[in-house]
């Protein structure tokens, strides 16, 4: 088993990152991998509860699904802060608030890093 | 046991590809080789496309009130220092003297672009 890094800078609906991230992270998972993914600047836009679409496939649906799947979901602090999100309690349940300090400790512990955006 | 086929990263390189101004992106990007220096974990720093434009001396952002993060490139320039592309340079008629002398700019062929980037762990794109 490995463990994934996977850094996400892009927003929703802007692109087919968060989608992408999405199926990769679920994908490795079913593997037997250890995923994390930190949203950073843009990024912590998946995270925001209270998203709506017709078909319940938000990106923060989907972030909640990988949760639950064991997958860490961390959001950088300051990028949330300059957004006007609060971070303890604008996220989806189980996204962790993290900082790039605790991103570039990850970055030593795991054993491959893929970033989209 | 299939986790010891796999290394820690260690080595990252962290690739400016976007302008200075016009979006946070490079910003975030010398925030997070920040972050990584006050880690213990030096990253190598790589400027290539439009990223060259945030090497260029005598940038003068405040006068259109946006702010400048010359001194942050200048502070993560002594303890790292960067690297560009010649090409990315060449093919925005730029020469390393229209660069800032304090980042300590070392200029890359393609070549060689391509070895740092072989010599990393992991590459980081803003």
């Amino acid at each position: 088993m490995g463990k994934l890094l996977i850094i996400l800078f892009t927003p929703p609906w802007q692109s087919e990152n968060a989608d992408t991230v999405f199926e990769f992270a679920n994908a490795a998972i079913e593997e037997g991998h250890e995923v994390t993914i930190f949203c950073d600047i843009d990024a912590t836009y998946n995270l925001m509860k209270g998203q709506l679409q017709p078909s319940q496939t938000t990106p923060a649906g989907k972030m909640t699904q990988l949760i639950k799947q064991g997958a860490h979901i961390l959001a950088c602090r300051e990028s949330a802060r300059l957004r006007g999100i609060d971070a303890k309690t604008g996220f989806i349940e189980g996204a962790v608030e993290s900082s790039l300090g605790r991103l570039t400790e990850l970055m030593e512990k795991h054993d491959r890093i893929v970033a989209f955006g | 046991m299939r986790r010891a086929e796999y290394n820690m990263v260690n080595k990252v390189l962290l690739v400016i590809k976007s302008p200075p101004y016009g979006g946070g992106r490079a910003a975030e990007g010398l925030r997070m080789a920040t972050a990584m220096i006050a880690m213990d974990m030096l990253p190598q720093m790589l400027f290539i496309d439009d990223g060259v434009y945030c090497l260029l001396k005598d940038q003068n952002p405040e006068a259109a009130g946006l702010a400048s993060f010359q001194e942050r490139l200048r502070t993560i320039a002594d303890l790292i220092g960067f690297a560009a592309s010649s090409d990315s340079m060449h093919k925005r008629t730029l020469k390393p003297d229209d660069l800032n002398l304090n980042h300590k700019v070392k200029t890359l062929s393609l070549d060689e672009t391509a070895q740092l980037f072989s010599q990393n762990d992991a590459v980081i794109t803003f």
